[in-house]
C-alpha cells in the first residue's frame, strides 16, 4: 500500500516552502524587528501586551494569507497541487510551517526587535538631555519577563493557534479576499453566538445585564469542568479547521 | 496508460463541457489534442492531471482515479500549463528545489534541454524572464523529470521561430515507447512533424482519437487542380497552390497527413469521419 505520510516527502515540501518565500520572510521579519524595536523603545508609555498580542493577530494573518495565495493564483495552484506528495503531507506541512516555522520567525524577530529597542532606550535614558522624559520603571535595566509573549501561557497559545487553523481554513476556502472573507464570516458567527447567548440569559429567566456577560456563574459545574472546557475549546476548535483544511485542499480544483 | 470511461464534465449543470466522454491513451505516442476555441482542451487535460473532477464517470491514469493525486501517480505525470508558475528562483535553485520530487529526473538531460533551448548558465531568476524563456525552462524541467505521461497546454505558444524548431527537437530527443505525451495546440503547423495521433474534440464529443496512419488509410489528402468528378470528397480548400482535398480514401492510397485540413474537414462532416472511424 502506498504511503500517505513520507518523511523525505514531507521534508522535501517543507524546504519547497521554505526557499520559495524565504526573501519575502526576511522582509517580514526586520518588518516586525523594527516595529517591535519601536514598541520596545517606547514601552514605557505603551502597553506592552496588546502591543504584542496585536502583532501577533497581524502577522499570523499575513501567513494564514500568504501560505495559500497559491490557491488564488492558477498557475501556482496548479503546480502546487501536482507536485508529488499526498494531500494529507500537504496539509500537514503547511499546518508545522505555520505553527513552528513563523512561530519561531515571529517570536524570534519580536524579541530581537524589542531586546534593540530596549538597549536603545536604555542607551537615550543615560543620556541627561533624554532622562527627564524617556524615563521609565524599569528602563536601565533588560528583562526577560518584561516581553510577555502568547509562548509563555499556554491557553494564550492555544486560543492563538485556534485562530490561526481559522484563518488557514478561510483562506484556501475561499478564493479572493480570503482574510477579509474569513474575519467576515468569524464576525457573523460570534455576533451570532453573542445573540444566541441573549436568548438564554433571557430564557432562563435572568435580567439582561452586559456586567454578567463575562461573569455568568453555574455553582453546579465543578471549577475542573470549566479548566478543561477552557483548555479543550481551543483544541477541539483547531483539530476541527485543520481537519476542514484538508478535506478542502482534497476537493480543491484548479 | 490514460481510461476516461463516460467522464461527463460541466461548470454548470446547465451546459456541461462534455458528455459521457470516452478514451483510452497509450504510451509511446505523441498525441495532438485538437479543437476549437473553448471546446475543453484544457479542461479534458486537468481532468487528466486530477485538477478538474468529472461530474460522472472515471478518468484513471495508471489504473487509478486521477481526483485522488497520490504521490505515486503525481510522481510520473507532468502538467506544463499555458500560464506557468515562475517562482523567484534561479534555474538551479528551481532544479535544486523541484527536482528531488520526481525519481526520475535526470540533470544531464536537464542541462542537455536547456543547452538546445541557449539557456545555459543563465542565472536569471525564471519570474524575472521572460514569457518564451520562462516556458523553455518549464519544458527543459518536464522533460528532464522523465515522467511517463506529459501533458503540454499550447506549448510553442510565446516562443520565437528558432525555440520552435528547438522545441521540436528536444521532443523528439524525449520521446520514447514508455511516455505519453499529449500537446494541446492550435498551432499545428509547429507540431506537425511532432505528433503521431490525433485527438479531435468538438462539441463536448471525441470526433476522432487516432494514430496517424489509421487517418491516412482512411482519408485521402491530395492537391488537384479540379474537384469536378471526385467522389467522397469531404473538403476542399482553394489555394493560390491548387485545391487541397479530403476525401474518403477508397482505394488506401498512400498519403501525408496535413493536420489543418484534417481539423477543417472533421468540423464541417462529423457524421461522415463519426461513421468512418467507428470501426478502429
Amino acid at each position: 500500500m502506498e504511503k500517505q505520510f513520507s518523511i523525505d516527502r514531507m521534508m522535501l515540501l517543507a524546504r519547497s516552502i521554505f526557499v520559495q518565500n524565504k526573501s519575502k520572510d526576511l522582509r517580514l521579519a526586520l518588518v516586525i524587528a523594527g516595529v517591535m524595536a519601536v514598541i520596545g523603545l517606547l514601552r514605557s508609555i505603551t502597553g506592552t501586551y496588546h502591543i504584542l498580542f496585536g502583532a501577533e493577530v497581524i502577522v499570523w494573518m499575513v501567513m494564514a494569507g500568504t501560505t495559500y495565495k497559491m490557491m488564488s493564483n492558477q498557475p501556482r495552484a496548479m503546480a502546487y497541487l501536482t507536485m508529488p506528495a499526498s494531500t494529507a503531507e500537504k496539509a500537514v506541512v503547511t499546518i508545522a510551517y505555520l505553527n513552528i516555522y513563523y512561530f519561531v520567525l515571529l517570536a524570534a524577530s519580536s524579541f530581537i526587535g524589542y531586546y534593540l529597542g530596549q538597549i536603545l532606550h536604555n542607551a537615550i535614558v543615560i543620556l541627561p538631555f533624554f532622562r527627564d522624559f524617556a524615563s521609565s520603571p524599569e528602563g536601565h535595566t533588560f528583562s526577560l519577563s518584561s516581553v510577555e509573549f502568547s509562548s509563555g501561557n499556554p491557553s494564550k497559545l492555544l486560543y492563538n493557534m485556534m485562530w490561526v487553523s481559522i484563518l488557514l481554513f478561510g483562506s484556501i476556502y475561499f478564493k479572493k479576499y480570503a482574510i477579509l472573507k474569513t474575519l467576515l464570516t468569524a464576525c457573523i458567527f460570534g455576533f451570532a453566538i453573542f445573540i444566541l447567548d441573549i436568548i438564554v440569559i433571557a430564557c432562563v429567566g435572568s435580567a439582561f445585564d452586559l456586567s454578567s456577560m463575562n461573569h455568568l456563574n453555574f455553582p453546579d459545574i465543578p471549577e475542573w469542568i470549566e479548566n478543561v472546557t477552557y483548555y479543550a475549546v481551543p483544541c477541539v476548535f483547531t483539530l476541527f479547521f485543520w481537519f476542514m483544511t484538508y478535506l478542502r485542499l482534497r476537493e480543491t480544483e484548479a | 496508460m490514460i481510461q476516461l470511461k463516460d467522464v461527463t464534465f460541466g461548470y454548470t449543470k446547465i451546459a456541461p463541457v462534455f458528455k459521457d466522454l470516452n478514451l483510452e491513451l497509450a504510451g509511446g505516442h505523441i498525441y495532438g489534442l485538437l479543437g476549437k476555441n473553448g471546446v475543453g482542451k484544457t479542461t479534458l487535460m486537468k481532468i487528466i492531471a486530477g485538477l478538474r473532477f468529472a461530474n460522472s464517470g472515471t478518468a484513471e491514469i495508471f489504473g487509478e482515479p486521477s481526483y485522488k493525486r497520490s504521490p505515486a501517480m503525481l510522481q510520473d505525470l507532468y502538467f506544463v500549463g499555458e500560464e506557468m508558475y515562475a517562482p523567484a528562483l534561479t534555474i538551479r535553485q528551481y532544479v535544486d528545489t523541484f527536482a528531488p520530487f520526481y525519481p526520475n529526473f535526470s540533470r544531464e538531460q536537464m542541462d542537455a534541454y536547456l543547452e538546445q533551448f541557449e539557456l545555459t548558465g543563465c542565472t536569471q531568476r525564471i519570474s524575472a524572464m521572460s514569457h518564451g524563456q520562462k516556458k523553455k525552462v518549464i519544458i527543459s524541467f518536464a522533460l528532464a523529470t522523465n515522467v511517463k505521461v506529459l501533458l503540454m497546454d499550447e506549448p510553442t505558444n510565446g516562443l520565437d521561430i528558432p525555440s520552435k524548431s528547438m522545441f521540436r527537437k528536444v521532443m523528439a530527443m524525449a520521446a520514447d515507447q514508455e511516455r505519453l505525451f499529449i500537446l494541446s495546440t492550435h498551432q499545428v503547423r509547429d507540431l506537425h512533424s511532432l505528433i503521431d495521433s490525433i485527438i479531435l474534440l468538438d462539441g463536448g464529443e471525441i470526433l476522432l482519437a487516432e494514430p496517424n496512419e489509421v487517418i491516412t488509410d482512411k482519408l485521402l489528402f491530395k492537391v488537384v487542380d479540379s474537384t469536378e468528378g471526385m467522389t467522397n470528397l469531404l473538403y476542399a480548400e482553394d489555394t493560390l497552390r491548387g485545391i487541397y482535398t479530403v476525401s474518403e480514401n477508397v482505394n488506401h492510397e498512400e498519403c501525408k497527413l496535413d493536420i489543418e485540413l484534417l481539423f477543417n474537414a472533421a468540423i464541417s462532416n462529423k457524421k461522415k469521419i463519426k461513421e468512418l472511424f467507428s470501426n478502429y
